[in-house]
């Protein structure tokens, strides 16, 4: 169980995390999302220890970390993003050493790490050197070295960057065994299609603050957001573009996905006939040639890109 | 073609690193070298060389003597009692003792062979080399001078009593002009005896130097590389992750710290019993202060490497630093260049760098027999070495490194 309460952090003017508070449950999967630089990161380092709020309070299975921060992180597992291995040692020898670093004792280490290897399907490559894994291997053995000392409760940051499908796959069905055996999970994610197969709740942040939460079902019926409209349509002249964007309905609220210069908008719809209408007779008006319409149900992606907008962040 | 040359020029003025090891390192490498072997003006004097001298004698004659030997240019007299002063030489704090005993001003009267002896560190057997030149040729121009005219003179009084005074007084004022004209460019002289002060024979300083000189200067770039291995595990994401478990910042830097030790001292044991079996460095003459000299030796290094990791924020900028500090600390420790060699200033910056200190107590474990005092003192200075470095990379790796998490 994980509690957090008005939360705040800052990097010297530059406030990260703002007032933030949330509970998760006993062996929960909860999923943090948020643009790059929302405070994702940062509320995992608080989590781990790694560095205190400036305000607030976080307890951790009902105790304040502040009092047993060192006691606490032998109940946690963390995965970074980055994969943090030594490429010159093998698989072996990495799980042997985050293991003791995590007090785990040398007795009956061998069959540990080999049970954890078993679990994630790498046992015959335990004695290769980590610099000739490939990507998703190495996200592998990134994810065993923090499961040798059984936490209770595990943080994931962005654990399936830049490795292929079929790695993303696998690595997504450890998750849904480690769910299974009871582990409290707090994940981050860019790939949202999982986020949304996973978790038992999500969490949007932005700007450091707490801005939705709620199962996947409870944040669509907080949106408000039942279908989406797609236009795709021919490349559109300057002037055309500079009227369209310029238009009341447009500016409004319909424009959520894509943008006019890519020849293809997602516009969010609670009354299909009528927006539709709308959308063609604005841009049958100016001569836009659409060519393909699609109605679409709305993922977690349109209900993301709807509560946090879609400007850039970087 | 022109603006790939254009972009070039553009990313290099962009370069700090590159322009600095472009430019400034070589200017700052060419003013060294150059301050070392010709002067910063061109117009520096070569710098005197510290001689001790003791008179047993004191009587005109020697006190003479001295006043010419002051004149010396390339000399810097001090005068110092006798068993004191063979005591600094044997401690390596002082290159020559020159005695005039009981005796020398009679000796030069009668003609005889002057009671002097030169005393020297056999440790600088270079330095003495270039300091007997200009010691010998003073020497020997005043022996020669006054030995000759007595020598000359007390055979025309035995030889020819009978002749009158007045024709003894004109041929004594000849005599005089004599050796007065010809500088005393006499074949008469007298042997400076020179006695080293060491107990062993046979001591290959040379090899000494050389093992001594170049092992702390590579096991100084090791222990950068090793210190570096903080900002590897940094950028790397390995630290950070440590920091989620329950390893203290503390623990990880002292860690780290206590590996590069490790490797130190294996480092140099190797080195040395390569040096043992190779060339025959004798590892036994002073056991305990060997052990000393390797801990303190292996413990300075390891503060140094961790201090300079401390002070970069990359790898690479941290490359740099470590070359050019230990290239610069090398050079005027005496690693590269024998201190004799170097201005006067130079030899006193020695003192601030580990070179020094270790190659000066390797000298005394492998055959000076230095008063424990007066050895004591190097492998001390180096556990302070390591223990203010130690400290303040701690201090400058929870602030720099550890920032971004606290």
């Amino acid at each position: 169980m994980i509690e957090i309460k008005h939360i705040s952090k800052s990097y010297g003017s530059s406030k990260a995390i703002d007032s933030l508070s949330l509970y998760i449950k006993k062996g929960e999967f909860y999923s943090l999302l948020g643009p790059n630089g929302a405070g994702k990161t940062t509320i995992i380092n608080l989590l781990g220890g790694l560095m205190q709020a400036d305000f607030g309070e976080i307890f951790i299975n009902g105790i304040n970390i502040k009092s047993q921060n060192k006691s606490l992180k032998s109940q946690i597992g963390v995965i970074p993003q980055e994969i943090a291995l030594y490429d010159d040692l093998t698989a072996r020898e990495n799980l042997r050493f985050w293991a003791r670093v995590n007090k785990i004792s040398a007795n009956g280490l061998n069959s540990k790490i080999d049970e954890v290897l078993g679990f994630l399907e790498l046992s015959d490559r335990a004695n290769q050197r980590i610099s000739q894994y490939s990507g998703g291997m190495k996200r592998r053995i990134n994810i065993a070295a923090a499961l040798l000392h059984e936490p209770s409760i595990l943080f994931f940051d962005e654990p399936t960057v830049g490795i292929d499908p079929q790695s993303r796959s696998f690595i997504y069905s450890i998750f849904q065994q480690l769910h299974k055996q009871g582990k409290t999970i707090l994940y981050t994610s860019h790939y949202l299609e999982e986020v949304e197969k996973l978790s038992d709740r999500i969490g949007i942040i932005d700007y450091g603050k707490l801005i939705v939460e709620g199962s996947f079902e409870e944040l669509l019926q907080t949106s408000g957001i039942k279908e989406t409209i797609n236009l795709f349509y021919k490349p559109l002249n300057e002037n055309t573009l500079e009227i369209l964007k310029a238009s009341n309905l447009l500016q409004k609220s319909l424009i959520t996905g894509g943008s006019l210069e890519t020849e293809k908008c997602i516009f969010i719809t609670n009354n299909r006939t009528k927006d539709l209408s709308q959308l063609i007779q604005l841009f049958s008006s100016h001569e836009v040639d659409i060519h393909q319409i699609k109605i679409k149900g709305v993922d977690l992606e349109m209900v993301y890109l709807h509560f946090t907008k879609k400007d850039l962040r970087d | 073609m022109w603006e790939i040359t254009k972009k070039d020029l553009l990313q290099l003025s962009k370069d700090k690193k590159a322009l600095f090891l472009s430019f400034i390192l070589p200017i700052i490498l060419i003013s060294f070298f150059a301050a070392i072997y010709g002067g910063v003006d061109g117009k520096t004097k070569p710098r005197p060389q510290k001689l001790l001298i003791s008179d047993l004698d004191k009587t005109e004659l020697s006190t003479e003597i001295i006043a010419e030997i002051k004149k010396e240019p390339a000399l810097n007299i001090q005068y110092i009692d006798f068993e004191e002063g063979k005591k600094s030489v044997i401690d390596g704090k002082s290159i020559a003792l020159i005695c005039f005993y009981n005796g020398f001003a009679d000796s030069i009267d009668k003609g005889k062979t002057a009671p002097m002896e030169l005393f020297y560190d056999e440790a600088k057997s270079m330095e003495i080399g270039l300091m007997q030149k200009a010691l010998m040729s003073t020497i020997m121009d005043f022996i020669g001078q006054k030995g000759g005219k007595a020598h000359v003179k007390s055979f025309i009084t035995q030889n020819y009593s009978d002749l009158p005074e007045e024709i003894i007084d004109e041929i004594n004022r000849d005599i005089d002009l004599e050796f007065s004209d010809n500088g005393g460019n006499s074949s008469f002289s007298s042997d400076l005896k020179t006695t080293a002060l060491s107990i062993n024979e046979g001591i290959r300083w040379g090899l000494i130097q050389a093992v001594s000189g170049t092992m702390v200067m590579m096991l100084l770039f090791s222990m950068a590389g090793m210190g570096n291995s903080i900002l590897q595990e940094k950028e790397k994401g390995t630290l950070k992750r440590l920091l989620f478990s329950p390893i203290t910042p503390t623990a990880f830097l002292f860690g780290k710290m206590f590996s590069a030790l490790i490797l130190a001292l294996i480092q140099i044991i190797v080195l040395l019993l390569f040096s043992y079996f190779v060339f025959g460095l004798n590892l036994f003459h002073n056991p305990l202060g060997l052990i000393l000299m390797i801990i303190g030796t292996a413990f300075a290094c390891t503060g140094f490497g961790t201090f300079i990791a401390s002070l970069g924020n990359s790898q690479k900028q941290v490359e740099s630093i470590s070359i050019i500090v230990i290239v610069i600390m090398s050079a005027i420790g005496g690693s590269m260049i024998p201190l004799f060699l170097m201005p006067d200033f130079l030899q006193k910056t020695a003192m601030i760098s580990i070179n020094y200190w270790s190659i000066q107590g390797f000298y005394d474990v492998f055959g000076r027999d230095a008063a424990l005092n007066s050895f004591f003192i190097k492998p001390l200075v180096l556990f302070a070495f390591g223990f203010i470095s130690s400290f303040l990379a701690g201090i400058l790796f929870k602030k720099r490194i550890l920032k971004e998490y606290i």
